[in-house]
């Protein structure tokens, strides 16, 4: 199904359903509410005066009343269940209007203005975090982690039926060193989304990788610096070779890495994929035996992708892994706003269509 | 003293060279005994080949003698490199008009020994194509290095031949089916 009408047909509903016009009205008439109970605090104050001529007493009936208020009031917002105002919320507005409260009545008591005008602050302040939860926003949305899990559930569902949600499998710093495609040293790996996936008979992952070199200078102090991010694939061996292959990106002749690889670059014949790429093996004629003249070109075309370019692949014995290059994330939207998903679908979409044709084209379907 | 220095460092020089040069003609005779394994392997097929062929298809007579012709010469006890060369691609050639009749015949077509033999023929076949590519570089890593400065001079007098490169064949020139490439 092509993304625009997988959008059209299964997303744009959601967002169209999740506003619930009841809830809206009801998030519009909520804010008058609060500026009732303000004034009833007010009158009430007024009339503790009127009848005990005592500003302090009058006062603090005002603040205890005002503090009743916002209490009530946020927790008579329409939120949906998710965007309930945490225990911190309504402990703030308590702790901040009691106090305040309490110090400008002893302001008033005592008669200094410093008491009066630093209490002044915390109350006010608990009124601002009433305020500022906003009723309208919590309306107009339908609780979205629930529109999260429903979208990206149907998203994978409809346009990628053979794809599901994994839980990282984090291979060591160590692994990735050892695999010679990524330039330099690796000391840490910071693992993104994954994703599991059947197709044919090949099972396969999908994993969001960073990988990060930290050095230290002369002073001590660490830095961290990107050595590759994108993603990483594994499926099983492709080939019947017998020494592994590995391509990577090209490099100019180092003459330390000469001596430490157990490696060594051979030249292929097609010069656009040696600029691209250096192959490396321990066996040159396994490596030509699975790198033919087509297969270089495919891989070439696989590597120019604007989006998602080939990095690298080592054909080991038992697996086959896939580096592509990549800053851009799966899945990483703000479902709240419908065009941003629109947007970032879309993109999501195309990275994993990149993919799914490199794996295709890997696991012989 | 800087005489023998220099002489010192010319023999040097001559020694590395030499064993260079030794070294990669190694190669490329190393490379084609890899050609000849496949080829031997290929040949071996023929006989069996010729058999089922013969059993199903023993009417079409341009076919069975051109199969027959070829099997007796790749029979033959000492054949030259060249030779050899030749003879596979003429064996290609017949073998791929051969796969393309037997579609007229479901029988064979089904059979699950000639299914294995067919097989067996394209792993060959790869295997061939990849050891002819390893041949080829072997061959051009040596010749490009015995026309390198100083290299080219030395070998005057040492003597040694540039090697030949083997022509891909015509039928393998042809583009291939991008769907087919990953299989």
């Amino acid at each position: 199904m092509p993304f625009e009408n997988f959008y059209t047909t299964h997303v744009a509903p959601l967002y169209t359903a999740a506003i619930d016009p009841a809830r809206l009205q009801k998030a519009r008439e909520q804010p008058w509410q609060f500026v009732w109970m303000v004034l009833l605090a007010l009158i009430i104050g007024v009339i503790t005066l009127w009848s005990t001529a005592e500003i302090t007493t009058a006062w603090f009936v005002f603040a205890a009343v005002l503090v009743l208020s916002e209490f009530f009031y946020v927790q008579s917002y329409p939120y949906p269940d998710f965007e309930k105002p945490s225990a911190w919320l309504y402990a703030g507005i308590i702790v901040l209007g009691s106090a305040g409260g309490l110090m400008v009545s002893m302001g008033l008591h005592s008669g200094e203005w410093v008491h009066l005008a630093v209490g002044a602050i915390p109350l006010l302040l608990s009124v601002v975090f009433t305020v500022v939860q906003n009723p309208h926003r919590a309306a107009l949305l339908r609780p979205y982690t629930g529109l999260q899990d429903d979208i990206t559930r149907l998203f994978l569902k409809q346009l990628y039926p053979g794809l599901y949600f994994t839980t990282p499998d984090g291979a060591p710093a160590r692994v990735f060193r050892e695999l010679e495609i990524f330039g330099g040293d690796i000391d840490e790996v910071d693992l993104g989304i994954s994703l599991g996936g059947k197709t044919g008979n090949t099972t396969f992952y999908l994993q969001k990788i960073k990988l990060i070199r930290v050095s230290k200078d002369s002073k001590g102090r660490t830095s961290r610096s990107t050595v590759f991010e994108g993603y990483w694939i594994s499926l099983p061996k492709w080939g019947n070779h017998s020494a592994p292959v590995i391509l990577r990106p090209h490099r100019h002749f180092e003459l330390v890495n000469f001596f430490i690889e157990n490696t060594k670059r051979i030249e292929m014949e097609n010069p656009d994929f040696e600029q691209k790429f250096d192959v490396m093996t321990t066996n040159e004629f396994e490596a030509r035996r699975l790198l033919t003249p087509a297969v270089m070109q495919q891989l070439y075309a696989f590597s120019e992708d604007k989006l998602c370019p080939l990095h690298g692949i080592y054909f080991g014995f038992d697996q086959t892994h896939i580096a592509l290059k990549a800053r851009a994330t799966i899945f990483d939207t703000d479902f709240a706003n419908p065009d941003r998903v629109r947007q970032d679908l879309r993109l999501t979409a195309a990275l994993l269509d990149q993919q799914m044709a490199i794996v295709a084209a890997f696991s012989g379907e | 003293m800087y005489l023998f220095i220099a002489a010192g460092g010319i023999a040097a020089l001559l020694i590395i060279i030499y064993n260079d040069l030794v070294r990669k003609s190694n190669q490329v005779k190393e490379t084609f005994s890899l050609i000849d394994v496949y080829l031997k392997q290929r040949f071996d097929l023929l006989p069996n080949l010729v058999e089922i062929v013969k059993q199903h298809m023993g009417h079409e007579r341009a076919v069975m003698e051109n199969l027959t012709a070829l099997r007796t010469r790749a029979a033959a006890p000492s054949l030259n490199p060249e030779a050899k060369i030749e003879l596979y691609n003429e064996l290609q050639q017949a073998a791929r008009q051969l796969f393309v009749s037997v579609e007229n015949y479901p029988v064979l077509q089904s059979s699950a020994l000639f299914q294995q033999l067919q097989n067996t023929w394209s792993g060959t076949e790869e295997n061939i194509a990849a050891a002819r590519r390893t041949y080829n570089a072997a061959v051009t890593r040596f010749n490009t290095f015995q026309q390198q400065f100083p290299v080219n001079i030395i070998n005057a007098i040492l003597g040694f031949q540039p090697a030949t490169l083997l022509e891909t064949p015509e039928a393998e020139r042809t583009n291939p089916n991008a769907k087919n490439l990953f299989q």
